[in-house]
């Protein structure tokens, strides 16, 4: 099976093929790696890479990979066939994560801004919360007006990033 | 709902309390009836539609449904809780924090049914729920308050002149405020009436009251509580103190007791000092009277919150006391029988706040379901949680999950000990401040103890995960090619007696494919 990750800035071709001994040959875009003793069972994975043991707790959810290295957390978005180059890199939208509502647009459409620009504040659990700019770039839009209501993965602000 | 079997009464539950409701929900709930049930009291949770299956009904001996998720239709929902701690038999309402546990009006209302209040009088509650009134209390008992402005009726140039007179950057606080809300910083005269509207708009919202005052800006502070406790019978002591200067927009994120920058001179003078306000305003039960400590070392009195504290484990650890059986005791009638000389500091604790929300966005609270989870566990690691495999976490309350809290011979041990525990705790399903936490308490800045208000704006203006490296690109991979294959046994592995396989059989009998 090969699938495509984002991992950082990039799409990244995966695969993983597993033999009955526990061993695996796993690739990463286009890069060949050998892991040994994979055991995988109720969210703990450990296998042996290179002379090390490791073990992580993961999650494999429709749409995403999370992995938890001890105190460090990695979410990895799958990338559906035939996304756009600009899904594929994630830069540009920027979406609710919680029920809310948009309480005041602060850059004008068109603006250009500097990253941490805040760009909207969002009301929710009667906090206001700041939407920044997540890179240097241009406001193209508004999906949502002042007032309205936002659900999680309500897309709030459009932005290019230059 | 059959009621559990009390558990074995603590020789000193005089037997006053025999049902307590317990009328908040989530972490606190979960400890509150834990202490309820080691004094062998019995307990009443209460419930809104999302938290049907929350941990804390789950633990409670009866647990009765009160409302829609909305907080006005539930857990602050006066009547109706009244209404149920009466039909369910209690004799006494346990408030928490937060919802309805500084609300006067409730304690009255509690009073009035017959019930007991677990809590302060409501007149103490009054003199120090309002901001305003509380710093005129401080000022009584001799306590010095941070310089400000606080005339409600003052129109926003009045307002304007005494930001002048007292000096930029100064503070724009809601009189009725608590946990950052209606909370401002104003560093220049131009973003005054903004942030004064900007404070009341909030402070309506949330509190139902937008009266706003001015304090200055101390300058990089230390926020340093001290914890009290008074009986009906006129003793007050205090228990030492708790920093809490690690805070994200005015909400606390790591405590820890003792302070790194407080004497024992400096201890029994501000311990002194919160005896003194709690004795002003006739306080009774566990109170907690907040401070400023200035770079120069002065105190400035900032409010007292009269209820039990998030961070009280911290507390109970270095002290080896449990607040919450004092509180009950407390409101049994019993006399307070510890020695303020005996109450002395012994090794080092601190607490970290689980929350669910995302560092590397902003702390925008998260929702979803826990999916995988695993506790840490280890000498001196207590975890104060509501979460469990499975729980699902909305984004109808506030976003606060747990606490964990740890216990060393020194800071640098409960440092490491902390560490390890944070790296123990796994939640994935909903993101979670955990590996920000992680990055706070391995900060050099904190491990030397140079942690004031400002520390987390200095240290963490921005937040990010490190960059993944190969072996947790591999785990994604191997994670990836074992979706929905691994984890639990099969029907046919539990036919052919194999169920006990190990879960790389499960995984390895897809790899032929």
């Amino acid at each position: 099976m090969r699938e495509r990750l984002r991992i950082g800035d990039e799409a990244v071709d995966v695969s993983a093929v597993l033999a009955v001994d526990g061993a695996a040959r796993v690739s990463l875009g286009g890069q060949e790696y050998s892991v040994e003793a994979v055991e995988l069972g109720d969210g703990a994975l450990s296998f042996y890479y290179g002379e090390r043991r490791y073990s992580f707790h993961v999650l494999a959810r429709p749409g995403t990979v999370s992995v938890c290295d001890g105190p460090h957390y990695y979410n990895f978005p799958l990338i559906e066939e035939g996304a756009t180059a600009e899904e594929a890199g994630g830069n540009g939208q920027l979406t609710s994560q919680m029920p809310g509502t948009v309480l005041k647009l602060l850059a004008a459409p068109g603006a250009s801004v500097a990253k941490g620009t805040p760009l909207l504040i969002l009301e929710a659990m009667k906090m206001e919360h700041e939407v920044c700019a997540p890179a240097d770039g241009v406001v193209t839009g508004y999906p949502k007006q002042a007032g309205e209501r936002v659900m999680p993965g309500d897309l709030l602000v459009n932005f290019e990033a230059s | 709902m059959q009621a559990r079997a009390p558990g074995l009464p603590l020789h000193y539950n005089t037997g006053v309390l025999k049902r307590v409701l317990i009328a908040n929900r989530g972490e606190i709930a979960c400890r509150l009836i834990r202490g309820c049930r080691e004094l062998g009291c019995e307990t009443v949770a209460v419930y809104s539609d999302p938290d049907a299956r929350a941990l804390h009904v789950r633990l409670a001996d009866n647990a009765c449904h009160i409302g829609a998720a909305a907080p006005a239709e539930s857990y602050l929902n006066q009547a109706k809780l009244i209404d149920v701690a009466r039909a369910a038999g209690c004799d006494a309402v346990h408030p928490g924090y937060g919802f309805l546990a500084e609300n006067a009006d409730f304690a009255e209302a509690v009073e009035a049914a017959g019930l007991i209040w677990i809590g302060p009088p409501p007149a103490a509650m009054r003199g120090m729920g309002l901001k305003i009134e509380a710093r005129e209390t401080a000022r009584a008992a001799g306590a010095p308050v941070v310089p400000g402005f606080e005339d409600a009726t003052a129109s926003d140039e009045a307002y304007a002149q005494a930001a002048k007179a007292i000096g930029y950057p100064v503070m724009v606080k809601a009189s009725a405020g608590g946990g950052g809300k209606g909370m401002r910083t104003v560093e220049a005269p131009d973003k005054l009436s903004a942030a004064l509207a900007a404070a009341r708009r909030e402070s309506q919202s949330a509190f139902g009251n937008d009266t706003v005052y001015l304090e200055k800006l101390l300058i990089r502070p230390r926020h340093i509580e001290i914890q009290v406790l008074a009986d009906m019978h006129g003793r007050v002591v205090y228990l030492g103190e708790r920093e809490c200067s690690i805070q994200r927009r005015h909400q606390k994120v790591v405590e820890e007791t003792p302070s790194t920058a407080v004497s024992p001179a400096l201890r029994a003078e501000m311990g002194a000092a919160a005896v003194a306000i709690a004795r002003q305003v006739g306080y009774v039960g566990a109170g907690t009277v907040e401070f400023m400590l200035d770079q120069a070392g002065h105190y400035y009195f900032l409010e007292m919150n009269t209820r039990l504290q998030v961070e009280h484990p911290v507390t109970e650890f270095v002290y080896g006391v449990d607040l919450v059986h004092w509180q009950l005791r407390i409101a049994s009638s019993e006399l307070l029988t510890l020695a303020q000389e005996e109450l002395r500091p012994r090794g080092q604790a601190i607490e970290c706040r689980i929350c669910a929300d995302d560092p590397a966005a902003g702390f925008l609270p998260a929702v979803g379901r826990v999916e995988v989870y695993s506790e840490p566990r280890g000498p001196m690691v207590r975890l104060d949680t509501m979460l469990y495999a499975g729980c699902e976490v909305g984004a109808d309350y506030d976003p606060l999950l747990g606490k964990l809290i740890v216990w060393a011979p020194d800071r640098s041990a409960a440092i490491a000990r902390m560490a390890c525990a944070l790296a123990d705790h796994c939640i994935l399903g909903v993101t979670t401040n955990l590996p920000f936490l992680y990055d706070v308490i391995t900060h050099p800045a904190f491990a030397a103890g140079a942690t004031d208000t400002s520390f987390i704006g200095q240290h963490f203006p921005s937040w990010a995960a490190p960059p993944p490296d190969v072996p947790v690109q591999l785990a994604a991979a191997l994670a990836l090619a074992g979706r929905g294959r691994a984890g639990r046994p099969t029907a046919a592995a539990e036919l052919d007696g194999t169920a006990q396989a190990t879960p790389w059989q499960s995984l390895g009998r897809w790899s032929n494919t």
